[in-house]
């Protein structure tokens, strides 16, 4: 057999392999978000049974989260026995009694009578979280909510946030239910430590400090990409700038973060604090960590993003035009204005929509410069001055790094993260999306100029 | 008198002529007006790196210093005066903190042990007695019968001992002696739990015998007074002196200094003639602990066993020895960005030879766009689908895993022996979709061996899972490991890699290719000899972009490891890399503290290294683009 043509046929099916592999992995990486992200307000099914521990018995209601099944090994080691086969279900209980586990594991041998009764109800109530269990009677403004266990307790009809029986919804039921959640999930604030109610504060904090980050980028990074493309002698000190810049976009941006806490929080936050809020010292008005610097360090991120957009689009543009420009006397600033910025612009707007899509996923640098876990307050008010930039704000990208790792109820907050995440990729793809239209308008009108 | 009818052509064309030249005016200062603002912009840019570049070495930079120490005289006069502004530590203050009590008399010693230097640690749990020819005793107190429970010598028999003290911390005593030498002694546990005294290290030697050792307050350094009123401060951690000078020489009844005192915060040493002050020096002395040999070489701390690249930077206790070893974090960095590299590289210059050269437009641009999809995954959602979803995924299918990638490679080999054997339909539409629905259905296939194998053999020969059985071989296996890491980071990075690859073999000119295929050569041909000589500078800075934004990579490397700073290249346990350090430890570090500052240095080192790598790797693709430009004209 000829022997390149062998290897012509290993490199075809391995380059397709390699292709094939990462179509694969990013199709069960969106597979995976998608489902684990919308599934969380999909009204599940409760299921009731009976639970052998010991010597006695109890009743047990709630959604089945997870299936494991746990090796004669793993159950030695952990020091179970009577498993049987060593299958366990991971069942969401809810609240039950005081100390009790929302989330608890149970062995499927030591179940009986498991069933799907039609009037389980899931209660929603702020103050207790969700309860499995069947709704009795309805006085006036009261209802009577019974436990598996017998045990009652009367809500107030403003107290119950949620209540439905998921096992006789019907499909459109269900989807109802589905956009009231998703809706109150992206209004609400969060409770209990982030580990319940919504992501309303995140998202006003994440989409207030990249536009704010917008504003002050935009300005500076198009009028930088101009100078140095259309103004700045190519020299060799031009051409390091250039450089520089374009290399500043593959430093780490934890770097930046760096920066922003030593330079923008310590020293020019204090010095700020030091002339115009010293009679509020030592307590720190700028001087600690804040919505400013979350921008000003996201603008200086992201600022090599909208300077290479725009003078790529300056470069685009055919130098005829501007020779043209020139021929009929204008000067250069009115060349600039009327002929060339009209033309890059959706470059420019490309630019700026990218580096907002990158800023809205950054995490790193903002851990140090003013995104906190919890902000008791929204960074805009309809008091003066209504963005108050000192404040500290929550975050989509840190909402998930924090109750994704650090929540102490791992069971409740990790489906929750990829709800987050899910929303967090929407506003990013969007955000792509709406680049890529500018780009092919920007490409189309520039095949107009140069026919 | 001119009529006026006359002028009015004129009178009339002179407004016309002031506009014009107004309106010139006008757009000239427009102009120049443009033109400042843009300016200004663009210096603001320049301004805004320079000051980034500056202002982070400006905070790195206090850490080189060398230390400084300026004396100011006791004036007798104005000593009064002066002491309300310093005082000078009391001089009662000078003999009493090494010998509390007068708990060491003679009965508890043993017989014909006549001490000359006593320390007893804080605990009350050790005493050291020490002669002056050098022969020392170790008791334990807490013993009902205390004598020397370890007896050695710690001058040679010729010299005499002279001075011998704690560091604070009492963790490690230091000995001066007459010949001027200095060494450093730890109470180290050995194998079988006794408590020792164990030569440690030498410092340089002084010139003449040492009078006085007076050890910092809070940290392990120390005064030296030698017999030629030469003064030195030493740092535990080095044994060259921090700073050296000479006692100034004073009147003749205060003239021989025989005592030092720090002040509390180290930031004086006191000078004391006959027990009276006579004068301090102000000392700079801010980061004794940090230089480039406790940075980046083995150090032998308090009650380590052996000198170690040891990265803790702090601790509950409150004598601690802060210790910055970036060996093990840049260690941990470049163990991350191997992995990571060794997973994306392969498949990302794989996957762009196939867009390149086997697909036709528009099927190319799509799927290039499909694969950049990548991008916009935000690192932080990798970072917690590889802790939360891929660790323990990985953790329960971890032979199928490694079967699947021994397996899959093997599985394609055959197939394209056998590929001559295929259906015609399958062989023909090279570069279609068909063959990427193939290369699915193998992955697919292989995945499900992988599986049935690896649960075959977990159950019938190892019977417990592989992890598990890896444990027991001695090889440790932490769910967050560097194979983790590797897979999601490889993932963040293959699409830099991928898109920067495809636009270097892309932009190879069609005649170079075309002109191979008409001289009868076949793909593998064309792209060994052709594309990937001519596009390799541009592949090599697509992975050196690749990898210099694993090396910058935070979130994941946060999310998917267990931050433990162990400096080995096992694929299963994890690692703590400069950037995640960055991330957990300088919101709570002190501002202008040590390690606030090492924190600092971590960031320019991170800076330097990615802007080199990047500058290089632009300039590599610039050349490129120019040299393929002159092969089209």
């Amino acid at each position: 057999m000829n022997q390149s043509a062998l290897q012509g046929r290993l490199l075809y099916c391995f380059s397709a392999l390699s292709t094939a592999f990462i179509l694969l992995m990013l199709l069960l990486l969106s597979l995976l978000m998608l489902s684990r992200g919308l599934s969380l307000f999909w009204p599940a099914e409760l299921v009731q049974f009976r639970y052998q521990e010991g010597a006695n018995t109890f009743l047990v209601a709630g959604e089945v989260i997870s299936k494991q099944r746990l090796s004669l090994q793993q159950q030695a080691d952990a020091g179970y026995t009577d498993v049987g086969d060593g299958e366990r279900i991971l069942v969401k209980q809810g609240y039950t009694a005081p100390g009790q586990p929302s989330f608890r594991w149970y062995w499927q041998t030591h179940i009986s009578e498991l069933h799907y009764p039609a009037e389980l109800s899931v209660v929603r109530v702020p103050s207790l979280g969700e309860l499995y269990g069947y709704m009795q009677q309805s006085d006036a403004g009261y209802h009577t909510f019974q436990w598996l266990s017998g045990n009652t307790v009367t809500l107030a009809t403003e107290d119950i946030e949620l209540h439905l029986q998921p096992n006789q919804l019907t499909w459109l039921d269900k989807l109802k239910v589905f956009a009231t959640e998703w809706w109150q999930f992206l209004s609400r604030e969060p409770r209990s430590a982030n580990s319940a109610g919504g992501i309303g504060p995140a998202i006003v904090g994440t989409l207030v400090s990249v536009m704010l980050m917008a504003l002050l980028v935009a300005p500076i990074g198009v009028m930088a990409g101009i100078y140095l493309h259309e103004y700045a002698k190519d020299g060799r000190f031009v051409r390091l700038v250039r450089i520089s810049v374009h290399n500043l976009a593959g430093v780490p941006s934890v770097v930046f973060g760096v920066f922003g806490l030593g330079f923008f929080v310590y020293v020019l936050g204090g010095s700020i604090d030091q002339l115009f809020y010293a009679e509020r010292l030592p307590q720190p008005t700028f001087g600690t960590p804040g919505l400013i610097w979350v921008s000003l360090t996201l603008a200086l991120l992201t600022l090599p993003i909208v300077i290479v957009a725009t003078e790529e689009g300056l470069a685009r543009v055919p130098m005829s035009l501007r020779l043209g420009g020139y021929a009929v006397g204008a000067t250069k600033a009115e060349v600039l204005r009327k002929l060339i910025l009209p033309l890059a612009k959706p470059a420019m707007l490309t630019g700026v929509v990218l580096a907002i899509s990158r800023a809205a996923g950054e995490v790193a640098p903002l851990i140090f410069v003013g995104v906190v876990k919890y902000a008791p307050s929204l960074p805009i008010s309809s008091e003066w001055p209504f963005i108050h930039t000192n404040q500290q704000i929550m975050s989509l990208g840190f909402q998930i790094y924090d109750v994704g790792l650090q929540s102490s109820n791992a069971d409740a907050a990790e489906p929750r993260v990829y709800a987050i995440a899910l929303v967090l990729l929407f506003i990013i793809g969007s955000l792509n999306v709406i680049a890529m239209r500018l780009r092919q308008r920007y490409r189309s009108q520039l095949r107009d100029v140069q026919l | 008198m001119i009529p006026r009818e006359n002028s009015s052509p004129r009178v009339s064309g002179l407004p016309a002529q002031a506009k014009r030249r107004k309106n010139a005016l006008r757009r000239r200062a427009w102009d120049i007006l443009w033109y400042g603002l843009i300016s200004l912009a663009g210096f603001t840019v320049i301004a805004a790196l320079l000051a980034i570049f500056l202002y982070l070495f400006s905070e790195v930079l206090p850490l080189l210093k060398p230390v400084s120490a300026e004396f100011r005289p006791l004036d007798p006069v104005a000593q009064l005066q002066d002491k309300l502004h310093t005082p000078a530590p009391k001089s009662a203050a000078l003999h009493a903190p090494d010998q509390p009590h007068a708990l060491l008399n003679s009965a508890h010693l043993e017989p014909g042990f006549q001490a000359d230097f006593q320390l007893i640690d804080a605990a009350q749990r050790y005493a050291i007695l020490a002669k002056e020819n050098g022969e020392v005793c170790l008791m334990s107190l807490q013993s009902s019968q205390a004598n020397c429970s370890k007896r050695l010598s710690v001058t040679d028999r010729t010299v005499t001992l002279t001075a011998m003290v704690w560091l604070a911390g009492q963790q490690s005593v230091i000995t001066g002696d007459s010949a001027g030498q200095l060494k450093q002694w730890f109470l180290l546990a050995d194998a079988q739990g006794q408590v020792r005294l164990s030569w440690i290290k030498p410092f340089a030697t002084r010139a003449a015998a040492i009078v006085s050792i007076r050890p910092e307050h809070g940290r392990s350094g120390f005064a030296v007074l030698d017999a030629n009123g030469e003064l030195s401060v030493f740092y535990s951690t080095l044994s060259r002196p921090l700073w050296q000078g000479k006692a100034p020489s004073l009147l003749a009844p205060l003239s021989t200094i025989t005592t030092l005192q720090f002040t509390a915060n180290n930031a004086q040493l006191w000078l004391y003639a006959h027990e009276q002050p006579v004068g301090y020096f102000d000392i700079n002395n801010k980061h004794p602990e940090i230089s480039w040999r406790t940075l980046w070489q083995k150090v032998w701390y308090e009650s380590w066993q052996q000198p170690e690249y040891v990265w803790q930077s702090s601790s509950g206790a409150e004598l601690y020895q802060g210790k910055y070893s970036l060996v093990p974090l840049t260690f941990g960095t470049l163990k991350a960005a191997f992995y990571a590299m060794l997973f994306a590289v392969p498949l990302a210059i794989l996957a762009a030879i196939y867009s390149v050269c086997f697909l036709a437009e528009p099927l190319r641009s799509r799927l290039s766009q499909l694969i950049e999809l990548l991008a916009l995954f935000p690192t932080v959602i990798i970072g917690f689908l590889a802790a939360i979803w891929l660790a323990p995924a990985l953790e329960r299918h971890l032979l199928a895993f490694l079967v699947f990638f021994l397996l899959t490679p093997l599985l394609v080999f055959g197939l394209a022996k056998c590929w001559p054997w295929l259906p015609k339909g399958l062989q023909q539409p090279i570069g279609s979709l068909y063959t990427l629905g193939i290369m699915l259905l193998v992955l697919l296939i292989s995945a499900g061996i992988a599986l049935a194998l690896s649960n075959g053999i977990e159950q019938a020969i190892l019977g417990e899972q592989f992890h598990f059985w890896l444990n027991q071989q001695g090889v440790a296996y932490q769910q967050r490991n560097a194979l983790v890491v590797g897979v999601a980071m490889g993932f963040a990075t293959l699409p830099i890699v991928y898109s920067l690859s495809y636009d270097a073999l892309a932009q190879i000119p069609r005649q170079l290719t075309l002109g191979a295929y008409a001289l009868g050569a076949n793909q593998w041909q064309v792209v060994q000899r052709i594309m990937l000589p001519v596009a390799a500078p541009g592949i090599i800075a697509a992975c050196m972009l690749g990898l210099t934004r694993a090396i910058g990579e935070t979130m994941i490397i946060l999310m998917a490891t267990g931050n433990n700073p162990i400096t080995n290249f096992n694929l299963f346990e994890g690692l703590r890399s400069l950037t995640a350090t960055l991330a957990i430890e300088l919101p709570e570090a002190a501002v202008n503290s040590s390690h606030y500052r090492v924190l600092f240095l971590v960031a320019i080192l991170l800076f330097i290294f990615t802007f080199t790598c990047n500058t290089l790797a632009d300039l590599v693709r610039q050349r490129l683009r120019q040299k393929l430009k002159r092969l089209e004209s």
